[in-house]
């Protein structure tokens, strides 16, 4: 599989760029420890990936670079579905999602306006994951 | 799925899993778009809602080979949903909550209980079980069914209708029919919200005699016992299955008046007969029964 990074500039959605794209972002603080967290973590063994993005930026680094639009989708479902869900219950400001699936688990972060989506083999330890890349 | 025997026993352990942990603040059942079961405390339209976007996460989980839980925390609560074979368990936990203890709890108890109404009730087909799920009792023609209905209006006179479509009763049904008349007193919308009684005693499911409609054909013949009627091997296979360990030496017969009798009875051999929803009756029984060729008769198993 290759490695495939990129950053997009003023980007919601994740959006597919061509390989080896780097464009100069403004990053903020916050936004460039997570990330640093995040590279991290990418050579974690069962670890596949992640996107991470704020209002002015984000990065997408997944090992399987033809499942982004998949997996954007299907991230962008999930918030928008546990929003509605965190309304009709009251639970507050999300703060964390985990989606297990029956080969796959994805963890949604979000901390202040930064959401990232790290998407790993079922037998990794997500909380030790969320551990390493809070700041 | 929205059968009653699972909205009670779900209904009794969410009940208990509240007890257990207060900090449980919402807990539901549901499969597809039906809710099985939930506490009282929730409302039908926050988890109409709720069902919604739980569905429309899973409609997209084939990213992740399919969903198995979900897991949503806020800064004020948090939800678990855990799906499970048959049905889809959410619960909506507090911040306080334990959750290791309250997923130990769920996840244990639930399924114990879906798997323990599954082998209470071993001889409910699937597609019976549909159709209790629906709550509707309407008895839907098999083609055997259809069959002999066919038969019926053949062997009866062009100008007498048939009285009753004969429609063999399943067991399994007989055994549901408190329920079904509970149901009737429900309106449809409060219907996952009402407790039907389980028994759990053993005897309570010991099914009732199934009830089976069939015509009244002569049996006659130089070895023909006089007090033994012949009907379809697969009835008696039907209730063998059904009664597994019970002797069954003797069927109840009665006609379309009430009269009744009692005789013994044997598989018809016949490949003429057999499969045409016949009771092949010697005249002595007939006679007994007031009854003749081409009339109805209901039949059911003594169980001994």
């Amino acid at each position: 599989m290759v490695n495939k990074k990129q950053s997009i500039q003023k980007t919601e959605q994740p959006v597919i760029v061509e390989n080896e794209l780097s464009i100069p972002v403004i990053e903020d603080s916050l936004f460039k420890s997570l990330n640093n967290n995040l590279k991290n973590l990418k050579n974690l063994k069962g670890i596949m990936g992640y996107i991470i993005r704020n209002a002015a930026s984000a990065t997408i680094d997944l090992k399987q670079s033809e499942k982004l639009v998949e997996y954007a989708i299907f991230t962008s479902q999930v918030m928008d579905s546990s929003k509605e869900l965190a309304e009709l219950f009251d639970l507050g400001d999300l703060v964390t999602i985990l989606i297990e699936g029956e080969e796959l688990k994805v963890l949604i972060m979000i901390i202040k306006e930064t959401k990232i989506n790290i998407f790993m083999k079922k037998s990794v330890d997500h909380i030790n994951i969320a551990k390493k890349v809070s700041p | 799925m929205n059968s009653t025997i699972y909205t009670s026993a779900l209904k009794n352990t969410i009940g208990e899993i509240k007890n257990i942990c207060p900090e449980v603040l919402e807990t539901f059942v549901f499969k597809e778009s039906d809710i099985i079961a939930k506490d009282d405390s929730s409302s039908k339209k926050t988890l109409d809602q709720a069902i919604i976007a739980f569905n429309s996460i899973e409609k997209e989980a084939t990213t992740v080979s399919g969903l198995k839980a979900v897991r949503i925390e806020g800064n004020k609560g948090k939800i678990n949903l855990t799906c499970m074979e048959k049905f889809n368990f959410a619960t909506v936990l507090s911040n306080k909550a334990d959750e290791k203890y309250v997923n130990t709890i769920t996840r244990v108890l639930v399924p114990t209980v879906i798997k323990l109404v599954d082998n209470i009730q071993p001889n409910l087909p699937k597609k019976e079980v549909e159709e209790k799920e629906d709550l509707e009792p309407v008895v839907k023609p098999s083609k055997k069914n259809v069959e002999i209905t066919q038969d019926t209006q053949n062997i009866l006179s062009e100008n007498q209708k048939p009285i009753v479509e004969l429609v063999e009763v399943p067991a399994s049904e007989q055994v549901q029919i408190v329920e079904e008349e509970q149901y009737h007193k429900i309106p449809k919308n409060e219907a996952t919200e009402e407790t039907s009684k389980i028994e759990l005693a053993e005897d309570t499911f010991l099914a009732e005699p199934p009830v089976t409609q069939l015509i009244v054909e002569k049996l006659s013949g130089l070895l023909v016992s006089s007090d033994t009627v012949r009907i379809d091997k697969e009835i008696i296979e039907k209730w063998n299955e059904l009664y597994e360990g019970k002797k069954i030496e003797l069927l109840h017969i009665e006609n379309i008046n009430g009269q009744s009798t009692k005789s013994k009875f044997r598989n018809i051999k016949s490949s003429k007969h057999s499969g045409k929803g016949v009771i092949r009756m010697p005249e002595k029984i007939q006679f007994a029964l007031e009854t003749s060729k081409g009339e109805l008769v209901t039949i059911k198993p003594v169980i001994s």
